[in-house]
């Protein structure tokens, strides 16, 4: 009987010491197993801030470059006003700038959570720089618009007199007539675009951004179609100068 | 033997026909070639005689000018609008 006692303890004093060793193995191994997953869900963290700052980054330089490219191609313009053109230049320079301080807070996001912040601004600024990019290259197409239209009239005007000598020597001039007129009134289309394109371009404000997506659309669509008329009195006033060409005006 | 003249006188019905047909070939291309070059030298030779406004070639090429300036220009507004290379980040 005492025997079976001493055995009963005996293993009553095994199986409680296992059970401590047993414990202590897995409080143990639970905090390593713990420390490792929090270590590699940090360095996962980092890695996503790290990937995201420099894809923001990226796309900040990007809107930084497109509006210094647009707006040195403005600066070339001669033929618009210089209030219109330096407003441009000024609005896009201060859009630059908010992109530029960006940057930097980009740069200085230390967590994750402060890296989606910058994020997120940079999406919300999106607008006022396809804006501002947008305004900058119409308003130097409307210049080089206007410069191809005084072309059409200076080359409309030398055609004029062309047919002009060769009627006072009795030739027959009466198509080049009919096709110079008809050249005309289109040159006097494309001065009236002209004109209400720039009225819409200097109402295109990069802060209010509901009314100005229309304008912007509605000025791209008729830059596009005075573009395809100037292109198209382009190559009728070239034939039109080969026709005053063989008048051989004075032979 | 017979054969052997045959062959021969295939190859010689060949050989003669690319000959033909590189001279007739050769020849239709100097003629459109010559009228080509002949074309625009009467051309050139109509747009400058002397009694005519001598002042249309040079207003025709400033107006040619400006005219590809614009369409370039345009071009630049249409990629601005559109915006292609915008990187769209997942917050």
């Amino acid at each position: 009987m005492k025997t079976i006692r001493h055995i009963y303890t005996l293993s009553i004093k095994k199986t409680s010491l296992f059970m401590i060793v047993a414990a202590t193995v897995l409080i143990g191994t639970q905090s390593v197993v713990g420390g490792t997953a929090a270590a590699v869900t940090m360095m996962n963290q980092d890695k996503q801030t790290a990937a995201l700052i420099a894809s923001a980054s990226d796309e900040v330089q990007r809107r930084i470059d497109e509006l210094k490219k647009s707006g040195e191609e403005l600066e070339k313009a001669t033929f618009i006003s210089d209030k219109m053109k330096n407003d441009t230049i000024a609005e896009n320079k201060a859009v630059q700038k908010t992109f530029t301080d960006l940057q930097q807070k980009l740069k200085g996001a230390t967590s994750l959570a402060d890296a989606q912040t910058q994020v997120k601004e940079l999406e919300k600024l999106y607008a006022s720089y396809q804006m501002s990019n947008v305004k900058t290259t119409s308003l130097t197409n409307s210049d080089s618009q206007t410069d191809a239209k005084n072309n059409l009239e200076k080359t409309a005007g030398t055609i004029k007199s062309d047919i002009g000598k060769a009627k006072s020597e009795g030739k027959d001039t009466a198509n080049a007539e009919d096709m110079l007129a008809q050249i005309t009134s289109l040159i006097v289309s494309v001065t009236a675009v002209i004109a209400s394109v720039q009225a819409l371009i200097t109402s295109l404000i990069a802060g209010d951004i509901a009314g100005a997506v229309k304008i912007m659309e509605n000025i791209v669509a008729q830059l596009g179609i005075n573009s395809d008329v100037i292109s198209s009195v382009s190559q009728s006033l070239g034939s039109l100068a080969t026709i005053t060409g063989s008048f051989n005006i004075g032979a | 033997m017979d054969q052997i003249s045959n062959k021969k006188k295939i190859i010689i019905i060949i050989t003669i026909t690319v000959v033909v047909l590189s001279i007739v070939g050769l020849s239709i291309y100097g003629l459109v070639g010559g009228n080509t070059v002949n074309d625009t030298n009467s051309a050139q030779d109509d747009s400058s005689t002397p009694q005519n406004s001598q002042t249309i070639q040079q207003d025709v090429a400033d107006m040619n000018t400006s005219v590809q300036k614009e369409s370039v220009d345009y071009q630049a507004v249409k990629d601005a609008y559109a915006d292609k290379a915008r990187i769209k980040l997942a917050e």
